[in-house]
């Protein structure tokens, strides 16, 4: 370009903005931030489980693409993944051990002194008050052999009975959905399937935002499906569907119970299906009678029309898949919602198939590792603690007497939070997680961490609520500065590299659990355990026989290779075989059971927790607000442009029928009143929200200041989506 | 319970191991799918794999979102959004800014939303939109710029903003009703999409497009002509053919192409219609205006003052202006560029400002200079040519500055009501500046306050007709406006016209008094507060203004 004194075309402003190509990048980058070396990393974000291309320099990364190749992704990521390495350089990283002195600050202490005070503390409440004294609360933000190793030393090496993690407040009714009805937690799908399915549906989820990467393989469906939202919001899903059924909150389970019984009595059920691969079906016939489409339609506030037509579109389809995310999930009657999809797919024989499945698409990176390794609910390889049999196959693929490994469950969450309540649970270490600001009913919460004789608090950052109530804060490396594997949604097990160093004194979760147990002095238990590919190797030992026997895969750099691969992946293949790219579980009928053979599991639809009254008149709905924030925002927060995606302040989503009558216009600063807290937001007049409802974003730390302590009875779960509050305005217009 | 020693000593050790392994660096060694030079270092150092060719189905999309053919005669590129396929996940967002290299907040697209207010969730309408630089027909930053730092490719169309031309005057912002320039702090400059036109060359789709999950933007060819026809120039279109809540594309020809299958909804609004924040006060620019309109105003009655009076009217007019030229340099993010600031002269009113308001500081220096000077028969009738010349200059600079402002065409700066709020400036301070000089004036002070006083009124009858005007608004722009008026801004306008009301009633009093015996630190107090209400005054002219815009998010 031609560049004179009087008009500079070119200069170094210019020159900032140069890009060109760069092999193996499918996009001109930015000259001044060319890589001399490219790492492959499974975003930590959600579970679809996007390949980012970490680009370094001189071993720092410098920016990030999504990969191409990569069979999730496909070259895509949305706006989290797209910044994931902001969090890592944020100023308010933890870089040293922090320890609550005498007067009452967090102080810098060496890590001998950390972990030494961390020891001697938990061993003391132990040695005073019992084995149950003492908990941990962990995550499905870790890598598998991280949260395995955690697993394995908190239960085999320091003898802590009760761990849990918060899959709890996300998946744990899928867990328990899937193991009651198949016999093992096994979502059966594969993301293909949403290309080759000519109907789909979605029951409480929010594929748009809540997973857009997914949403994209749905768009690539060639065939036009036809597209079932369940929801009781117009969310961007909903408004891109073929057919919205906005049910009442909550009224979902008399709606799939209401179509089960018109495809029943249409006779448009699969019966060969069901006789050779089911049971139980007979009663669940005779128990659907009852939902009548008059019935359901009184329940769920749906028209008779828009029921048989759901149910009619459902009876057509030739591949139908069911997918479900946390508004089933998150409900007082959950797992029966969740067995009440997976009972409409067995019936009309909707699984096994490309393109068909009762699939529950999973929250966090790794929920789906924290399922089968975290050795919490499951002895780790999806085992039963409660099994002889089961205990001593871990003891001897582990190389460990049986007697180490506890013969009872663990507590969950709620039962540990009680426990705490009761003066039972009086040491707990949390890793990488932040209860005080997700768990439900949170003053209630944060008052019982007060509670503990000892917290530990293991994160990435010294700001998070629940860090700033910690008694000593152990500094996490995160994601992309350690090396591991995560599974995503569809059973992927996918390989994150280490692509910087943790800044500071900052340790990987792996390494922190490693000098815990030294520290504690069971170290010598876990000698194997010294790197994380040789635990990859222990995992894959443990899970030999099971469902999701992954002993074919050979080492890292064959997931690496493979572009991921998907459980089950047994060793019986055969030598040096590899996997195909999309595989799906079922194809054979034959299900985890003992008898092999699923089961239809049903109940009638309970009473509502909370229902609104005249002081509470409003149904609290929450959910995710934007794809660019995160859960509790400890990462998300941190990037300058991802906080340009969405509202700094909290909002309320409100219908303007609603709103107008209490003198709330929009941007009003209102106040929402539960029984259990209050908070300000603005108001945000919008009529995806139906009458009588209003939404609250969960991003937000003062959100669960009204949610309600209810969870499901099968998988403790915590009903986030369904309690009563009141909203008035702050200074009337 | 302490630890034993030798436990403590092995801990120790662990701990040492242990950070040592972590700072180690990364597994590039180990896994590396592909890195630039060869390492020598590292036991497990593997030839790295060939880069994987791109999967066929990805790069036939990336092919599909480009023109198979470049644009022809009268025609240009264009960006093309499938509005129905856009979900709101603002991956193109994230993607304009990792893949050009942008600041840490900065990007070139952003998403906004547009909801409906009635209706039910089985009817209601949830319209993301993501939107960038529209590469316009009739690019309005293009017009505006002083320096010629945009081009307009003959070829693409692309508008290109020109970083290393510009001067970061951020008059652009001003008049691209789209919001599109973006002020970087740390260069000093404005930056904005180019329609990634590097990308574009080598037969790859732009950065938000290859980024876009759902295949949402695309590049398409606009037909200029037909453009033309489509958004005929008139003052508003209604409904909006553009795009549902945003600024009449008559303005600027915007070639984007908002596509959607969906009826048009008129009752979609954008979700931030609501929500105003008052604008940049822009200091520099207000006190460079209000000092040279006063310049102006005491220019012009110059001519008719006792040669006595001439040298201390002459410097306080030489003052003034030098002090605003020297303030609006403050503004400029490149004050060194701003030297080609007469570039643009052909079509900037910016330019043609800056131009007028330097001829006439040199005129009035050269007076200032003339005064110094014995009387002779040379200094007469330079005295009168300058003199006459520096009235007109000064007459000309205002209405540079004027047109300046009104040809953003935002409402509120419209030329009526920006030349009366200008104009009344500068017969305000022009006469009342005079009378605080307390020099021998022509004509009976009570002239000189009755002037000030009719400059008062023309400004505030623009202001009031404005405030008028929000009373009843139809626009989002004047809803925002009102807001902003008796939200933010309430205060800053009470003060403003108590300070003007003050400073008149005191003007009033020193003229009214004997001019003996009205003392000094009266008029200079009538000064102070009439100068202070002008820069108030001024101030609510930028802070106040909020013009048309695209559909914003959900307001922070």
């Amino acid at each position: 370009m031609n560049s004179t004194l009087l008009l500079r075309r070119d200069g170094p402003m210019t020159r900032e903005l140069a890009r060109r190509r760069v092999d193996p990048i499918p996009s001109q980058i930015p000259e001044r931030l060319v890589p001399d070396a490219v790492l492959d990393a499974v975003c930590g974000y959600c579970s679809t489980g996007c390949n980012l291309r970490i680009h370094t320099r001189e071993g720092r990364p410098v920016n990030l693409t999504p990969d191409p190749a990569y069979p999730v992704n496909q070259g895509m990521a949305c706006p989290k993944g797209w910044e994931a390495l902001a969090p890592l350089s944020a100023p308010d990283r933890a870089v040293t051990p922090l320890l609550r002195g005498s007067d009452g600050q967090l102080a810098a202490v060496p890590w001998s002194t950390a972990i030494a005070e961390f020891c001697a503390r938990f061993r003391d409440i132990q040695q005073r008050h019992g084995p149950d004294s003492l908990a941990w609360l962990g995550t499905g933000q870790i890598l598998n052999e991280e949260l395995a190793l955690l697993g394995a030393v908190a239960k085999f090496g320091m003898g802590i009975r009760h761990g849990d993690g918060n899959t709890r407040q996300c998946m744990a009714t899928a867990v328990a959905a899937y193991k009651q009805s198949f016999g093992f937690d096994a979502p059966p799908y594969t993301y293909a399937d949403f290309e080759a399915s000519d109907v789909i549906v979605l029951v409480g989820s929010n594929l748009c935002i809540a997973h857009p990467i997914l949403w994209q393989r749905i768009l690539q469906n060639p065939g036009h499906p036809e597209i079932l939202v369940v929801d009781p919001r117009r969310t961007e899903t909903a408004a891109a569907a073929t057919q919205h059924l906005p049910v009442r909150p909550k009224s979902d389970l008399s709606l799939l119970y209401g179509i089960a019984h018109l495809l029943i009595e249409q006779g448009r059920i699969h019966r060969a299906f069901l006789e050779a691969h089911t049971t139980g079906f007979e009663d669940f016939a005779t128990f659907v009678r009852r939902f009548t489409p008059d019935r359901v339609a009184a329940d769920t506030g749906l028209t008779v029309g828009q029921i048989v037509r759901a149910a009619d579109t459902i009876a057509r389809g030739k591949a139908v898949s069911f997918w479900w995310t946390m508004g089933v999930n998150q409900g007082h009657q959950a797992t029966r919602t969740a067995q009440a999809v997976i009972n409409l797919a067995l019936m009309t024989g909707n699984i096994g198939r490309p393109g068909t499945g009762a699939n529950s698409i999973t929250g966090q990176c790794n929920a789906m590792g924290s399922r089968l390794f975290s050795n919490t609910t499951n002895l780790l390889g999806g085992h039963d603690f409660t099994q002889p049999a089961h205990r001593d196959f871990v003891a001897s693929a582990l190389h460990l007497p049986t007697h180490t490994i506890p013969d009872t469950n663990s507590w969950a969450y709620d039962e540990i939070v009680d426990a705490i309540e009761r003066g039972v649970v009086r040491g707990l270490w949390v890793v990488a997680t932040n209860g005080a600001h997700s768990w439900i009913q949170q003053s209630r919460f944060r008052a019982l961490l007060q509670k503990l004789e000892f917290l530990v608090v293991q994160d990435m950052f010294h700001t998070t609520e629940t860090a700033r109530l910690a008694h000593l804060v152990l500094p996490a490396a995160g994601w992309g500065e350690k090396l591991g594997t995560f599974i995503n949604s569809e059973r992927r097990i996918g390989l994150v590299q280490k692509a910087a160093r943790p800044p500071g004194e900052a340790l990987s979760d792996f390494n922190i659990v490693r000098l815990v147990a030294e520290g504690w002095g069971c170290g010598e238990q876990f000698q194997e355990w010294s790197h994380p590919e040789a635990v990859f190797r222990i995992l894959q030992r443990c899970t030999r026989g099971q469902p999701c026997d992954i002993t074919g895969i050979r080492g890292y750099a064959h997931l690496a290779q493979a572009g991921g691969i998907q459980w089950p992946f047994p060793d019986s293949t055969g030598p040096g075989a590899e996997p195909e790219t999309e595989r799906r579980l079922f194809a054979d009928g034959r299900f985890p059971h003992a008898d092999g053979r699923a089961r239809f599991l049903f109940e009638d639809p309970a009473p509502l927790p909370e229902a609104v009254d005249t002081e509470y008149p409003l149904v609290l709905l929450t959910g995710r607000g934007t794809s660019a924030q995160w859960h509790t925002q400890s990462r998300t927060a941190k990037s300058a442009l991802l906080r340009r995606l969405h509202p700094q302040q909290l909002y309320v989503e409100i219908h303007p029928n609603d709103a107008h009558p209490l003198g709330i216009g929009d941007r009003s600063p209102v106040q929402v009143r539960s029984r259990r807290g209050e908070l300000t937001a603005m108001a945000f007049l919008t009529t995806t929200v139906p009458t009588g409802s209003v939404f609250l974003p969960l991003h937000y730390p003062e959100v669960n200041r009204l949610t309600l302590q209810v969870v499901d009875p099968h998988s403790r779960q915590p009903n986030y989506k369904h309690c009563a509050v009141a909203i008035a305005p702050i200074s009337p217009r | 319970m302490p630890l034993h020693r030798d436990q403590s000593a092995a801990l120790d050790l662990l701990v040492r191991h242990l950070l040592e392994e972590e700072r180690s660096g990364s597994a590039v060694e180990a896994f590396s799918q592909w890195h630039q030079h060869a390492h020598s270092t590292g036991a497990r150092t593997a030839p790295p794999p060939a880069p994987a060719p791109l999967p066929s189905q990805v790069a036939r999309r990336y092919r599909e979102l480009i023109p198979l053919s470049q644009p022809g005669p009268g025609e240009q590129f264009a960006f093309e959004v499938d509005l129905d396929a856009c979900s709101g996940c603002k991956a193109c967002v994230t993607a304009c800014h990792s893949l050009n290299g942008l600041e840490e907040s900065e990007s070139w697209r952003s998403v906004g939303l547009l909801v409906s207010r009635t209706g039910t969730p089985a009817t209601a309408r949830l319209q993301h939109v993501t939107t960038a630089c529209h590469h316009c027909l009739e690019p309005a930053c293009l017009h505006g710029c002083p320096v010629l730092a945009y081009e307009k490719d003959p070829r693409t169309g692309i508008v290109r903003h020109l970083d290393d031309q510009c001067i970061g005057c951020t008059y652009c912002l001003m008049t691209c009703p789209y919001e599109v320039p973006r002020y970087s702090k740390r260069l000093g400059v404005v930056r904005k999409c180019d329609l990634c036109h590097g990308r574009l060359a080598e037969g790859e789709a732009p950065a938000c497009a290859q980024a876009c999950p759902n295949g949402a933007i695309r590049i398409g060819i606009a037909n200029t002509a037909a453009l033309r026809q489509q958004y005929p120039a008139t003052r508003r279109d209604e409904p909006n053919s553009f795009l549902p809540a945003s600024p009449a594309p008559s303005l600027t020809l915007p070639t984007t192409r908002f596509l959607s299958a969906s009826p048009d909804t008129p009752a979609l609004v954008a979700a931030d219609a609501a929500h105003a924040n008052p604008s940049l006060p822009h200091l520099p620019l207000v006190i460079m205006l209000v000092l040279t309109q006063a310049a102006a105003g005491i220019t012009l009655f110059l001519p008719f003052l006792d040669e006595s009076a001439l040298p201390s009217a002459s410097a306080t007019a030489l003052a003034l202006l030098v002090a605003g030229l020297g303030a609006s340099v403050a503004h400029l993010g490149q004050p060194l560029r701003a030297w080609r600031i007469f570039l643009g002269w052909r079509r900037s009113w910016l330019s043609r400002e800056a131009l007028a308001l330097g001829a006439f500081a040199t005129v009035a220096m050269l007076g200032v200079a003339l005064d110094q000077l014995p009387a002779s028969a040379v200094t007469a009738p330079a005295r009168t040519f300058l003199l006459a010349l520096g009235l007109g200059l000064g007459v000309v600079a205002v209405a540079t500055s004027i047109m300046v402002y009104s040809v953003t065409r935002r409402p509120e700066w419209r030329l009526a009501f920006t030349a009366a709020r200008f104009a009344g400036t500068a017969l305000l301070l022009g006469p009342a500046l005079l009378l605080t000089l307390r020099i021998p004036l022509p004509a009976a002070p009570a002239f000189f306050a009755a002037l000030a006083t009719a400059g008062f009124a023309l400004g505030s009858a623009a202001e009031l007709s404005e405030r008028r005007a929000l009373r009843a608004p139809t626009t989002a722009s004047e809803h925002r406006r009102r807001l902003l008026a008796r939200g933010p801004l309430q205060g800053l306008a009470q003060l403003r016209f108590a300070m003007s009301g003050i400073g008149l009633v005191l003007l009033w009093i020193t003229v009214l008094a004997t001019p003996a015996g009205a003392p000094h630190l009266l008029s200079a107090a009538a000064a102070a507060a009439l100068t202070l209400g002008a820069l108030t005054e001024r101030v609510l002219f930028f802070t106040g203004s909020a013009p048309e815009r695209m559909p914003g998010g959900v307001p922070s």
